[in-house]
Parts: structure tokens; sequence; C-alpha cells
């Protein structure tokens, strides 16, 4: 409630203050009314004595200082475009010329005599022209004086505000002093004085001079628009001069001293401001033409500069930037030289003007030539004479018309991209502004080439870690994923690639009430062994129910492997046969590690036999050098399969985990599962690894014999 | 990181032989690739390549051997193998490489098995 109470006040107030603002407004109104009526009394006295006129001037003073505020009521002065500031400066100092110069003459007195209807007559008369054209006239002036503000103000440094408003202060000093030292002075009296007349008169000439070099707003006119400002200088310097001269002997001075130094003051600053105005403008008409060209080039390198990163595919870029260069600078025919860093050369990004027989005959990295020069010095070329540049040669020979050519580099940080070219028929058509245009734009070249350049490297990244995501999971399923239930043994698998995808291959299958086996591992890593790991499970998918030995599943399926496998890769390969019932093994080892067979109460060791990897040999050598071997196993023996990975694993010391250590870390303990056999070495593995990458696939199968 | 170096030495008997140093893996395996690849572009096939100063095989650097294997024989030569540390035999051994290469002691019997086969 109270919140609610609080907010009604504030609006309370706010209407209150907008009312008391807008009575505000009528202030000067009301206090230039009872001025009025007291001249009336003062025309009926006849007579005035000195402190009535200073007070009354004070007054009149007064009504000009509340009129200060109001200017915010007027766009007019708040208007930022500087012709039509220029525009409003001309209309108001002719049309307060015209009303200065119409009225001028009209006598005005605070005294007259004769019957009290003459009285009223002149009086009414008087107001009328006289006191209304002051009023005006002064209104004019005042401004005028704002809007020279705005132009003064015009790109302005922090001291520009402050002589300005010491300007202000002054001209209002002054005033006060006029007054105060009479009509007589005022008319008559120099700045070469050292009375307070005198020294104000003199500060506010210094002030006015300070403010009119002012000019800033110049620069930013275009030819056209400096002639016709130029051309209307002379009206204002007139009308300011006639008000400026005139005001002295004027009836205004009459009406009010104070109301007079301003509109003198005023006039005075406006006649110094066009004075030099027009002076800067003149100096200014002869180069018009060149800095207007160079403004518009400036600009359209702004615009060039934003449409070029809207193009992000690379061979668009590449056209839209040598186009977009030849119009940065007028240039006949220009084109791009894109450098290749892996191979070292400069090959053609795109040309403009040019003929498909030039453009092929373009004479790329020619050693000597501006290219490399541009490559090697960090630095652009303007061969304004090119007849007589050593770095143009190759360039002449091939288009002999070529007069001029400049070249800077497309370079950002720590990339560079190519060379743009720029080129004309006619000789000396470069200069050190076309340089600095043409490098800019080609920095901005250059992050729209680097920000292409990151976007198509993610999109791509992004796509092969999408691709090698989907590998993974394909290879995942080449994996047995749930564990054979047979009566008689417990088996668990475990596989993990040392990059996405791996060269490791295990299976458990089943032929013939046999528990199968079989562990691989294809050389090397990555996405090629990954291949042939699929190939070889394929192979042994095909084979496994066709043989019931090892030794023989792995002679057919190496004469099958060694003609699709690289010259340089083989396969390792360790099969078993398993036979739940009997506790037999019947295995094989083709060049793999071999298996650990761990019997109930016994030392583990490890079960050696003769045996080539797959790939190695064509076949007869392979068949009479692998051996299978038999083994007749105990109720909770453990059976231990894995790929090299294991017994390879490094610690950051670069140490194997090898054989030794897997066979101690298993002796003397017992075991339950297969799981927790196998969780107990990928443990022992981890913690030697510590904190080093994985280096190599790693597979690990356990098969334990029912108790 | 690990560094690989193939120390090319030609005998007076037209052998070469080829000295290996270092970590010989799927990075440095190119090296070695080249210097063979030299041997057999000069028209030397009788090769005999050293280990003893080799700490480290991978795969890959098995490979290279394979590689050039049977391009070597064609051409009346061999490439026979020397001076392993135990560990390097190892390796060569459990993939069976005994079998299918002349794995020898020292490079004076490599020489004398090369001078052998010529004599046959």
């Amino acid at each position: 409630m109270r919140a609610h109470t609080g907010i009604q006040q504030g609006k309370g107030l706010q209407v209150k203050l907008k009312l008391w603002k807008k009575a505000f407004y009528f202030l000067p109104a009301l206090l230039f009314l009872m001025i009025t009526g007291l001249d009336l009394l003062l025309f009926f006295v006849g007579f005035m004595p000195e402190v009535v006129r200073i007070l009354r001037d004070f007054f009149l003073l007064s009504v000009i200082l509340l009129l200060i505020p109001l200017q915010q009521l007027f766009p007019i002065f708040k208007e930022k475009k500087i012709t039509l500031i220029l525009r409003n400066i001309i209309l108001l100092s002719v049309i307060a010329w015209a009303v200065f110069t119409v009225s001028t003459g009209h006598y005005h007195t605070l005294v007259a005599t004769g019957s009290i209807f003459t009285k009223l007559s002149a009086f009414a008369r008087n107001f009328l022209i006289g006191t209304l054209s002051a009023v005006l006239v002064l209104l004019l002036n005042l401004s005028i004086f704002a809007l020279l503000k705005n132009l003064v103000l015009y790109k302005s440094k922090p001291t520009t505000l402050r002589n300005f408003r010491l300007l202000l202060i002054a001209i209002l000093i002054f005033a006060v002093i006029s007054s105060w030292s009479g009509v007589e002075t005022f008319r008559f009296g120099t700045p070469f004085t050292a009375t307070p007349f005198g020294l104000s008169y003199g500060a506010v000439l210094l002030l006015i001079f300070v403010n009119a070099t002012r000019t800033a707003w110049i620069s930013f006119l275009n030819r056209g628009q400096k002639w016709r400002t130029f051309l209307l200088t002379p009206v204002v310097i007139f009308c300011s001069t006639s008000v400026m001269y005139g005001i002295r002997d004027s009836f205004i001075v009459e009406y009010s001293v104070v109301w007079a130094a301003l509109i003198a003051s005023f006039s005075a600053f406006l006649f110094a401001y066009s004075l030099f105005s027009g002076i800067l403008l003149l100096l200014h008409l002869p180069t018009a033409r060149i800095y207007d060209e160079k403004m518009i080039a400036i600009r359209s390198l702004q615009e060039l500069s934003q449409s070029i990163s809207l193009f992000l595919e690379r061979s668009e870029l590449m056209q839209k930037v040598t186009q977009l260069a030849a119009q940065v600078i007028h240039s006949d025919f220009a084109w791009l030289e894109m450098y290749d860093a892996r191979h070292d050369r400069f090959t053609l990004g795109a040309a403009v003007h040019l003929s498909e027989e030039e453009k092929s005959g373009l004479p790329l990295d020619t050693g000597d030539g501006i290219s490399r020069w541009v490559l090697r010095n960090h630095d652009s070329v303007v061969a304004n004479d090119a007849g007589s540049d050593a770095r143009t040669v190759a360039l002449r020979e091939w288009k002999k018309d070529i007069g001029a050519v400049l070249a800077v580099g497309v370079r950002s940080n720590d990339r560079f991209f190519g060379v743009l070219f720029s080129a004309n028929t006619s000789m000396y058509s470069f200069d050190q502004f076309d340089r600095d245009m043409l490098q800019s734009f080609a920095d901005q070249a250059a992050i729209a080439f680097q920000n292409a350049h990151l976007l198509a490297e993610s999109l791509e990244k992004e796509r092969l870690t999408q691709e090698l995501r989907i590998a993974r999971e394909a290879q995942q399923k080449l994996l047995p994923r749930t564990m054979p239930r047979i009566p008689g043994v417990d088996v668990a698998g475990f596989s993990i690639p040392a990059q996405e995808v791996g060269g490791d291959y295990f299976d458990l299958k089943m032929s013939d009430d046999k528990l199968v086996v079989i562990i691989g591992d294809v050389s090397g890593k990555g996405t090629a062994a990954a291949f042939y790991m699929a190939e070889v499970k394929g192979i042994i998918d095909c084979l496994v129910d066709m043989h019931d030995s090892p030794a023989e599943l792995l002679a057919r399926a190496n004469r099958v492997l060694y003609r699709g496998l690289e010259k340089n890769m083989f396969v390792t390969l360790l099969c078993a046969y398993i036979d739940p019932v009997e506790r037999s093994v019947t295995f094989s080892r083709a060049g793999h590690s071999p298996m650990i067979w761990y019997p109930k109460g016994q030392a583990p060791r490890l079960m050696d036999s003769k045996g080539i990897a797959l790939g190695l040999d064509s076949g007869r050598i392979f068949e009479q050098n692998t051996e299978e071997k038999c083994l007749r196993a105990g109720a909770g023996d453990f059976l231990v399969f894995y790929t090299d990975g294991l017994t390879e694993a490094r610690n950051p010391q670069q140490q194997e985990f090898q054989e030794k250590k897997l066979l101690s870390i298993l002796a003397n303990r017992t075991f339950i599962t297969a799981g927790e056999l196998q969780e107990h070495i990928i443990a022992a593995v981890k913690e030697h690894m510590h904190i080093a990458p994985m280096h190599d696939d790693f597979t690990l199968v356990v098969v334990k014999f029912g108790e | 990181m690990n560094g690989f170096e193939v120390a090319q030495h030609n005998s007076e008997d037209g052998i070469t032989i080829l000295r290996l140093k270092g970590f010989l893996d799927a990075h440095t395996a190119g090296d070695l690739e080249a210097a063979l690849q030299k041997c057999i572009d000069e028209k030397k096939f009788r090769i005999v390549v050293n280990f003893e100063e080799l700490n480290y095989i991978s795969s890959a650097g098995l490979g290279v051997f394979m590689g050039f294997i049977e391009d070597v024989r064609e051409n009346g030569g061999d490439i026979k193998m020397t001076s392993m540390t135990e560990k390097i035999f190892h390796v060569f051994d459990l993939l069976g490489f005994p079998a299918l290469y002349d794995i020898l002691k020292t490079d004076d019997e490599a020489v004398e098995r090369f001078a052998q086969t010529e004599k046959e």
C-alpha cells in the first residue's frame, strides 16, 4: 500500500514539475510585457533616470537568459546535418538583415511630447515597428549563434566547448558593461581603451577570433556542397557586416544597450565565422574532387569489407575479393594469387577483366616475381613505372600494356593466404593512398579467408569424428556382446582399442559342443587395422564350422589372408578348442602371445608352441612350422588369452608391463569367477600405466573350468 | 622423441650392411623403408641388417622387412638379420620370423652365409 502511495506521490510531483516547466516558458514573455508596461509609464513621465535605464537593461538581459533554455523546444537547433545547419544560418542571417534594414531609421524614443492621444499613438507605432523589430533581430541573431555553436563543436575537442562557453560569457559581460557605460560609450567606444568597456570589447573580439577558426565540418562536405557554401558565404558576410556596422547608430541602441551589444557581438561572430569559412572553403576547392574520390573509396571499402564476410565458401570468396578489389581502387584488371604453403607455390585464385587465354598465361611464381617478394618481405609493392621495375619483367612479357602494378599480401596473424594484384595500363596511376586502401581491403579479406578456413576445418573435423564414432560402433558389433552360457565353463571377454577403432579381435563360438576361443591382433592400429580385423573375423566365421583342429583352421585362414593382406602387414591369432566336459584344450598359436594356463593350486604358466603369424608366408612354411598342442585341465583351472597391448602397456617411464609381471600378479591368488580374474588383471595394468596414454589395443579373455 | 638411425656400410664382397639404432616404430619405419628402397634401386640385393643398437621394434617396423623380402629374394639376394638383443629376438621369435628369415649372431656369419649360397 505504502509503495503504491509513494508512486502516486511521485507521479503527482512529476505533473507539478511539468506545469512549473511550462510556466517557466512563459516567464520571458511575461517579463517582456512588464517591461513594455514600464516603457508606457516612462513615455508619459517623459523622463528616464540613468539608474532606471540600467535596471531596465538588466531585466531585458534576463529575458534573453531565460530564452536560452527554450532552444531545446525547437528541432532546428538539434539538427546534426551540416548542409541543413548551413542552409538555416544563411536563411536566418538574410531575414535578420532584411528586418534590421527595413526597420532602421525608425526613430525610437522613450520620451515624447504632445497630447495623451498623440503620445499613445507614438508609443504604439514605436512598439509595433521599433520594439518588435528589435525583438525579432535579437531572436534571429540568438538563433544564428545557437546554430553556429553546432558548427564550431563539430568534431570538437574538449577545449573547443570551453572556448565557446568563454565566448558566450564574454559577450554577456560585454553587454552588461556596455549598458553600465552608457549609450555614448557604446556608440563611440573602441576596444583600445583601458576602460572596462574597452577590455570586455577586446576579450569578445579575441574569443570570436579563436572560435571562428573551428571549421572542421568543411572536410565533410562533398565538392558540390563546398562550391555552393562558398558561393553563399559573401551573402552572409554582407548581411552580418550590415547589421554589425549599422547597429551602433540604430534605434535598437535607444531601446536597449544590452540588446544592441548582444546583436553586435552575435553578428560580429557570424561575420568572422563566415569570413574564415569562406577562406578555408576556397583553399579546399582545388583538392575537392580528389578528396571526394578518396572519400567515396573509403566508404566503399567499408561496405565491401562488410560484404565479403558473408562469403564462406573459398572459391566464391576468392572471386568476390578480386572483384571488389578492382572496385575499391579503380583498376583495369585485378587478380588474386593464392599461396599453397604445403607445396610452396602460387596458384591463380580468381581474376577480373582478364580473358581466359590471359588467365592461363599468367606467370605464376617466377622466383624473382612480385608474389615471392611480397611473401618474403611482408610488404606491398607499388610499381608505377612497370617498365623500370625488375620484379615485373615476367608480367610485362605476359601482358605488354601493363603500365602500373599494385600488389598487397593477404595475410592474417599466422597465415599467408596470397597476393592481391591490381594493374592499370597507364603509368603512375597508383599512389600511397591506393596502396593503403588495397592493403586494408586485403586485411579484411584475410579475416574472411581465415573464417572460411576455420569453418571448413571444424566442419571436416566434425565429420571425421562422426565417421569414427560410426566406425567404432560398427566394430564393437563385431565382438561378442554377451558371454556364452556353457555348462562347465565360465567365460569373460574384454577389448578396448587405443584409438577409436583398432586391430584387436576375439570371438567365442560353439562348434560340436566345444567352445572355440579365438584371439587375434592385426599389425598396426587405427582404421587400416580395423578393416583387416573385420576381414579376419569374416574368414574365421566361415572356417570355424568346417574344421575341428585349430592348426588346420589357422592354416586355411593364412592361405586366404595372405592373398588379401598388404605385403607389410600380418595378423597374429591364437585358437583354442575347449571341451567343457573332458576339460581338454587343443590350441594352436600363429605368432600370437601364448596363453596362460593357471591350474588350481599351482603356478600359472605360459603355454608356448611353435607358430608363424598369418600373412608372413604363403602357406607351406607356415603349415610346417605351426604346431598344435593339447592340455588336460582340472576343475577350477583358468585359461588367460591376451594381446600384446596388455604385456606392452607402458608406464610414464616407458617401461612395459611384460609377461613376467602378468604371471606374478596371478600367482598365489585364488579367483572365484573368470570375471574376477579379468578385473584383477585390468586393475593391475591400469595401475602400471598410471597417467600414460594407451599405446596399443588391449584384449583379454578368461575361461574358468567349473569346480 | 625417440630417434632412429640407419647407417649404411658397403662391404667389399658387394654386401650392404645396415646398422639400425634407436626406436623402429610407425613414425620411423619410413626411414628404414627409404634405406632398403635405395639398396634395391642400386641393385644391391645382398643385405645384412644389424640390430645391435636397436632398442625397440613395433609391428610397423617388422612390416618393413616383409614388404621388401620378396623383391630381394626374387633377385637372388636376401635380407639377413644379425646381432639382435634378447628382447628384439623375442619379438621376432614370437611371430615365427626365424622360420622365414636368417637370423644370425654376427655380421661375419651373415657374410659367410651369403658366400655359401653363392657357391651353391
